[in-house]
C-alpha cells in the first residue's frame, strides 16, 4: 500500500547546482499539480468567455459568480474591513484545495516508465509535500501582512502578550498551529483514499462508493476549513481593524444591499 | 538479531497501530457532544438553522483532526514503518 503519492516516479533528473548534485523527481504529486492548474486554468478561461451582466447568465458564469461571492462574503466577514490581496490568496487556496480534494474520486490510470507499471492518481493534497507547502504559504505571509500593516515592533509585540513569561508558548503555539494545519489535510485525503482502497479488497461492490461520497462531503468541509483557517491566522497577525476601515466596509456593504 | 525481532516489532506496531485507532475513537465523544448541542439550538431556535449546521461542520472537521493524527500514526506504522524496514535490513545482514 502506497501511502505517499512523492514515491510513484514518472522521471528523474540529476542535476548539478552550487558545485552539489540535486536528484529532480517528476513524481505523482506534481504531475497533478500540473494537470488541476491547467484544469483550473483552462476552466476559469472559459468560463469567462462572454460574460454578461443580463437576466440570463451563462451557467458557468453562475457557478464562478456563486463561489466568488461566497468567498468574499466570508472573507469581508472575518477581516471587517474591505477584501484586499487576503481575499485573492485564501480563494485561490480554497479553489484549489476543494478541486483537488473532489478530484480523487476520479480513477485516472497514469502509466510510470520507470517501472513499466500503472499507478492511480492520488490527488496532490493527498501528498504531505503539498500540503506543508500551502502550510509554508499561510504561515510565512501572516507575519508579511502584520509587518507590512503594523511594522516590525507591533508584530512582534504580540508574542509578549500578556507577559513575557508566554514567549516560548507563544513560539511553540505557532509552530503546532501550523503543523496541526498541514497534517489536518493530508491525514483526510490521504486516509479517504487508502481506506477506499481497503475496502476494494474487502467489500468491493457497494461500501467504496459509500465512502467515496463520504469523501466528497469531508473534502468539501477540509477545504471550507483550510482557509477559514489561514484566513484566521492572517487576521490574527493583521490585529483588529481602525474605525475608518470598518465604517468604510461598512459603507461599502449598504452599497450592496 | 533474527526472525524473533522482526515478529516482536512487527507484533508491537500491529498491536500499537489498534491502540492509536481506538483512541483516536474517544474523539467521536467530542463530536457526540458538539452534534448533540447543536441539536438541541436547532430544535429551540429552527431559524438560525442553516448557520448552527455550517458552524457545527466546521467544529466536528476540527475535533475530527485528533482522531486523524491517530489514524494517521496507525497507517505509518502498518504500512509504511521505518522502523520496521530497518530491522528487517539489520536481519538481512545477519
Amino acid at each position: 500500500m502506497n501511502i505517499n503519492p512523492d514515491q510513484i516516479v514518472f522521471w528523474t533528473k540529476k542535476v548539478a547546482l552550487f558545485g552539489t548534485e540535486f536528484t529532480f523527481n517528476l513524481n505523482m504529486t506534481i504531475v497533478g499539480t500540473w494537470l488541476l492548474m491547467f484544469l483550473i486554468f483552462v476552466g476559469v478561461h472559459f468560463a469567462t468567455r462572454g460574460l454578461t451582466d443580463g437576466l440570463k447568465i451563462n451557467r458557468w458564469q453562475n457557478l464562478l459568480e456563486t463561489m466568488v461571492s461566497f468567498l468574499k462574503n466570508e472573507v469581508e466577514g472575518t477581516l471587517q474591513r474591505k477584501a484586499t490581496v487576503i481575499f485573492s490568496l485564501v480563494a485561490s487556496l480554497f479553489i484549489f484545495i476543494l478541486v483537488s480534494n473532489l478530484s480523487g474520486v476520479i480513477p485516472l490510470p497514469f502509466y510510470v516508465p520507470s517501472t513499466g507499471e500503472w499507478a492511480v492518481y492520488i490527488p496532490p493534497t493527498g501528498s504531505f509535500s503539498t500540503t506543508v507547502g500551502l502550510m509554508l504559504l499561510v504561515m510565512l505571509s501572516v507575519p508579511l501582512f502584520g509587518i507590512m500593516r503594523n511594522g516590525v515592533g507591533t508584530y512582534f509585540k504580540r508574542y509578549v502578550e500578556p507577559q513575557w513569561i508566554m514567549l516560548p508558548f507563544n513560539i511553540i503555539g505557532e509552530f503546532s498551529s501550523g503543523a496541526s494545519l498541514a497534517i489536518r489535510l493530508y491525514g483526510n485525503v490521504m486516509s479517504g483514499t487508502v481506506i477506499v482502497a481497503i475496502l476494494l479488497i474487502l467489500a468491493p461492490i457497494f461500501m467504496p462508493v459509500v465512502m467515496q461520497l463520504f469523501g466528497l462531503l469531508t473534502g468539501v468541509i477540509q477545504a471550507y476549513i483550510f482557509s477559514t483557517l489561514a484566513l484566521v491566522y492572517i487576521v490574527g497577525g493583521l490585529g483588529d481593524p481602525t474605525l475608518k476601515e470598518k465604517q468604510e466596509w461598512e459603507a461599502s456593504q449598504e452599497d450592496a444591499s | 538479531m533474527g526472525i524473533d525481532a522482526v515478529a516482536l516489532v512487527g507484533l508491537g506496531s500491529v498491536i500499537s497501530a489498534g491502540i492509536a485507532v481506538g483512541m483516536g475513537g474517544l474523539a467521536a465523544l467530542g463530536e457526540g457532544k458538539a452534534a448533540q448541542q447543536a441539536l438541541a439550538s436547532m430544535a429551540s431556535q429552527p431559524d438560525m438553522a442553516n448557520e448552527v449546521r455550517s458552524t457545527m461542520f466546521v467544529a466536528m472537521a476540527m475535533v475530527e483532526s485528533t482522531a486523524i493524527y491517530s489514524l494517521l500514526v496507525a497507517m505509518i506504522l502498518l504500512f509504511s514503518n521505518p522502523i520496521f524496514n530497518k530491522v528487517v535490513e539489520l536481519a538481512a545482514q545477519m
